[in-house]
């Protein structure tokens, strides 16, 4: 008989935890106070012009007066009621046109290559035509923001609707349910997820569009407010509007995420 | 009011013009209180005559009519379906309430129609939670409690456990027995599980395959309430046994099919 052979104790050690690893909350905070601490500090120390990069303070400062002699709010007023009146407009249309080309076979047939062809037109550049057409008011510009609002919605509807589960149609239909009834019982609630979907889409090209609106034909508004302190070379001017634009931007995302919790209640 | 089937055949035509006979010269007979289960292997068409009772498909051939029925009474069917069908959009009482909404009925004795069947099949505490916060067999009460609720004249049911765990099955056809017991709905019950359906119906029903014709009809005559005695485990045995070699063969045909 051989003697025995000495063993060793292995342990299984566990493979998934670098996937499962988890950080507190407070980190982000932490390191994005830090990057800001870094900026002030090299500012503060010189070592690049405040002419192309102002500290975070004197941003701030900025900010504080434009606020208080009203100049801030002149600018919002106008960039809201502009983006507002372009995204509510661009939003119903789209919802219209695609819950009618999602349930009808011969809109379907009609809009969709239409909607499909216009779609990848990038719309700032129907601007000059808008203001050819409406004039260089506010018309143009709020109509061209509803442009770039009605496709995201119109395509995410089309797509909401189309997806309809064919089992809950037919749940449906065998307790008799009339059109009207399977339409806004289950073809809408069905897609408002894909709606909201391209309405936080829309959100962010709306946006996009009336900063550069706002630039190209305007006297008053934020993309005008941070252009002439752009051309004027006062740069912490410009990132207090620039600043505001992220706040707005921040806010309507919130606003749209707290709109989908009120009506998409099943979906978390 | 009794439900009947007269010769109702299905051929369904697919792309490439090739015509595929699903149900065949289908008799059937469920009568006022009766359950009636369908059992087959897997495309022997069980569905499909499930959903041309029910008014969702047309058959090729043939006709499905109620007798009997009072002037002016207009039959209603409910489903309950495998996969429950609930609107992930609706709490557990407006699932429930649907089919009433469908109807026209007004608020309060809606409200109180849908309490009584939340009471009945043991739902009680969970009226405004959404299916996906149910477990399946929760989730196969609401759907049986919608159909219940609209008091249907016949009652189908397609394979409404087949989606459940075994544990969970077993408790949901002990539930539906006594359900069925308070109610005696005139029922139309697809499965292809032989023991429940020997558990549940009046009568089997045995559905050959390709084309589905009716192969056999085996009457069970032991109480439903009773079928779980220690005394009567034999004599189901027996039926169950007896059903199986019957579509034994044709249950193993299906298993090699490719599907086209």
């Amino acid at each position: 008989m051989t003697a025995q052979q000495k063993t060793t104790v292995y342990n299984v050690p566990s493979r998934m935890s670098s996937w499962q690893k988890t950080y507190p909350r407070y980190i982000s905070v932490v390191s994005i106070g830090c990057l800001l601490l870094l900026w002030e500090l090299i500012c503060r120390a010189g070592l690049v012009s405040t002419l192309f990069l102002p500290a975070p303070t004197q941003i701030l400062t900025a900010l504080f007066i434009m606020i208080a002699d009203g100049e801030v709010g002149l600018s919002l007023v106008a960039s809201l009621y502009r983006i507002f009146l372009g995204f509510v407009c661009g939003s119903l249309l789209g919802l219209a046109v695609g819950l009618v080309t999602g349930t009808s076979a011969l809109a379907d047939r009609v809009g969709s290559p239409l909607v499909n062809a216009l779609y990848p037109i990038p719309k700032i550049a129907l601007l000059p035509l808008f203001i050819l057409w409406l004039g260089i008011g506010e018309l143009s510009k709020v109509t061209m923001i509803a442009m770039g609002v009605f496709f995201p919605v119109a395509m995410n509807t089309y797509s909401g609707v189309k997806n309809v589960d064919t089992l809950l149609i037919k749940v449906a239909v065998s307790f008799n349910a009339t059109w009207g009834k399977i339409m806004g019982s289950v073809v809408l609630p069905n897609a408002l997820p894909m709606i909201f979907a391209g309405l936080r889409l829309a959100a962010g090209t709306s946006l996009l569009l009336l900063v550069a609106a706002e630039m190209i034909a305007a006297q008053v508004g934020i993309g005008a407010l941070i252009l002439h302190y752009g051309d004027l070379m006062i740069t912490d001017r410009l990132m207090a509007g620039v600043i505001v634009l992220s706040l707005l931007g921040l806010i309507f995302n919130l606003l749209l995420q707290y709109l989908e919790r009120k009506a998409v209640p099943w979906k978390q | 009011m009794k439900l009947t089937i007269e010769a109702v055949s299905k051929t369904f035509v697919n792309q490439r013009g090739k015509s595929l006979s699903v149900l065949e010269d289908i008799d059937l007979t469920v009568n006022e209180e009766e359950f009636v289960a369908l059992v087959g292997p897997s495309g022997c068409g069980k569905s499909t005559l499930l959903n041309i009772t029910a008014g969702l498909l047309e058959p090729t051939s043939g006709s499905v009519r109620f007798l009997d029925v009072a002037p002016g009474c207009v039959p209603r069917h409910a489903i309950v379906f495998q996969e429950t069908g609930l609107f992930p959009w609706r709490s557990v009482e407006d699932n429930i309430a649907f089919g009433l909404e469908c109807l026209g009925m007004e608020k309060a004795e809606k409200k109180e129609r849908v309490k009584h069947f939340i009471e009945l099949v043991g739902l009680r505490g969970f009226e405004t939670s959404f299916p996906h916060q149910l477990s399946g067999g929760m989730r196969q009460r609401v759907g049986i409690a919608r159909a219940l609720a609209i008091e249907p004249d016949l009652l189908l049911m397609d394979e409404p456990f087949s989606a459940l765990d075994a544990q969970t099955r077993t408790i949901m056809q002990e539930e539906l027995v006594t359900l069925w017991e308070k109610t005696r709905l005139s029922t139309l019950y697809v499965t292809h599980n032989i023991q429940e359906a020997v558990m549940l119906a009046d009568r089997v029903v045995l559905l050959s395959r390709r084309p589905g014709k009716v192969s056999k009809i085996v009457t069970i005559d032991i109480p439903r309430s009773e079928r779980e005695l220690p005394c009567y485990a034999e004599t189901i045995a027996e039926f169950i046994r007896e059903i199986w070699e019957h579509i034994a063969k044709d249950a193993r045909a299906a298993l090699l099919e490719v599907e086209e």
